[in-house]
């Protein structure tokens, strides 16, 4: 192969990445609500276990969330017909999926075990693998914001090991509230203005 | 678009990312002594622990191992291509690398107490989490036995004594990161060789 159609297959296959990293990016943005329904989903089993007092609130409000994103995902996939995936798109789905069954997996035997009293570890330890998630996501896509909140999640995570009960619940609720329901919502309003331009230009 | 041209480019499109998932693969065959490398890592911590007793033995092991992690990445990665595959499954490890530095010096440097087996847990979950996420993008069902084998042994670590997690933790590192490490370095001599022949 020559120098000249090396650098040409180069440059194509850059083009074909910083493609993929911009719908991987839409895609993303598609799924802004689920960002919300975790977010909301969190909120509920610390209320529940904090004012009910009730051990089972979280393994059921996680439960149910899980539940309730299978089938909405289910329906818009019925709804739309299934659309080609992209290899980043694929890639962030898995990146999920994987944070998704290891937390189910460690927090159930820990919850189980009884063997972690201390809920400041029990929170650096969650929102270490929300930000994990967010990380690879956000490297993989290119995307600061994102990367930003996984900052704010590893943040989360040393203010639990260092501070109070009360410093480390406030910093745990203000990250939910920021990367899960504030970039949420700004994704979802990202995805309807997509929507609005390709209706405008059809 | 007609039905015909979306099917076209449907087709080209997933046959592409057929094409990327080979080409993963063999990357992350070619990244077996990375795999060597860091499975011999935990073992000389745990040993430099346990017949030590030195507090330093896992930072200093897994700094060392990290910056030669990347002496061996940068000499290898030189002049090649970069494919959106090999991008997406580094930036998994790489997030997980972050996360890992900064929970584990952070629960230690507070000084709280933690059960080691509860430690024992997270960094097999975490590693785990990268290992089930690259094997799902791959589609490589050996990798993903190595993530259940990770995930089996958070289990066991926070249900069984110390020394019962110490041990499966110890049985899969060699499992899924020595014997896994080793086959992905046979399969990349074996292609090369293949390769060479056929050049």
């Amino acid at each position: 192969m020559t120098a000249n159609a090396e650098e040409l297959e180069l440059r194509n296959r850059l083009s074909l990445i910083e493609t993929m990293i911009a719908e991987g990016r839409r895609s993303t943005e598609s799924y802004g609500w689920t960002f919300v329904l975790w977010g909301v989903a969190y909120y509920v089993a610390i209320a529940w276990s904090t004012l009910g007092h009730y051990g089972q609130a979280w393994p059921i409000t996680m439960s149910c969330a899980g539940l309730l994103m299978g089938i909405i995902v289910w329906r818009r996939q019925v709804n739309s017909g299934r659309r080609p995936v992209t290899t980043i798109a694929r890639a962030i789905w898995s990146i999920w999926i994987g944070v998704a069954i290891s937390m189910f997996v460690l927090l159930d035997a820990i919850g189980f075990s009884g063997r972690l009293t201390d809920w400041r570890i029990f929170s650096a330890i969650v929102a270490t693998l929300i930000g994990t998630a967010n990380a690879a996501s956000s490297l993989a896509l290119k995307w600061k914001l994102q990367f930003a909140c996984a900052v704010v999640w590893w943040a989360t995570s040393v203010v639990c090991c260092f501070g109070t009960e009360k410093q480390s619940s406030i910093a745990f609720l203000t990250a939910l509230f920021l990367c899960q329901i504030v970039f949420g919502i700004y994704l979802m309003i990202g995805e309807a203005r997509v929507r609005r331009q390709e209706a405008t230009h059809a | 678009m007609t039905i015909n041209n979306e099917e076209l480019e449907l087709k080209n499109r997933l046959s592409l990312i057929e094409a990327m998932i080979a080409e993963g693969r063999r990357t992350t065959e070619s990244w077996g002594k990375i795999f060597v490398v860091w499975g011999l890592a935990f073992f000389v911590a745990f040993a430099w622990f346990a017949v030590g007793h030195s507090s330093w033995a896992w930072p200093i092991t897994m700094i060392a191992t990290y910056a030669l992690t990347r002496v061996i990445n940068a000499r290898w990665r030189a002049g090649q291509p970069r494919t959106s595959m090999g991008r997406s499954i580094g930036s998994i490890w790489k997030a997980m690398a972050i996360s890992m530095f900064i929970l584990f010096p952070a629960i230690g440097i507070s000084g709280k107490t933690v059960d080691p087996s509860i430690l024992t847990a997270v960094v097999a979950t975490m590693l785990g989490i990268s290992t089930a996420a690259s094997s799902i993008i791959l589609k490589w069902k050996l990798q993903f036995g190595c993530a259940l084998i990770w995930w089996a042994v958070a289990v066991v670590s926070c249900f069984g004594t110390i020394s019962q997690s110490m041990i499966a933790f110890l049985i899969a590192n060699f499992f899924c990161h020595i014997v896994f490490g080793v086959y992905g370095f046979i399969c990349d001599a074996r292609r090369k060789r293949q390769e060479a022949i056929h050049a």
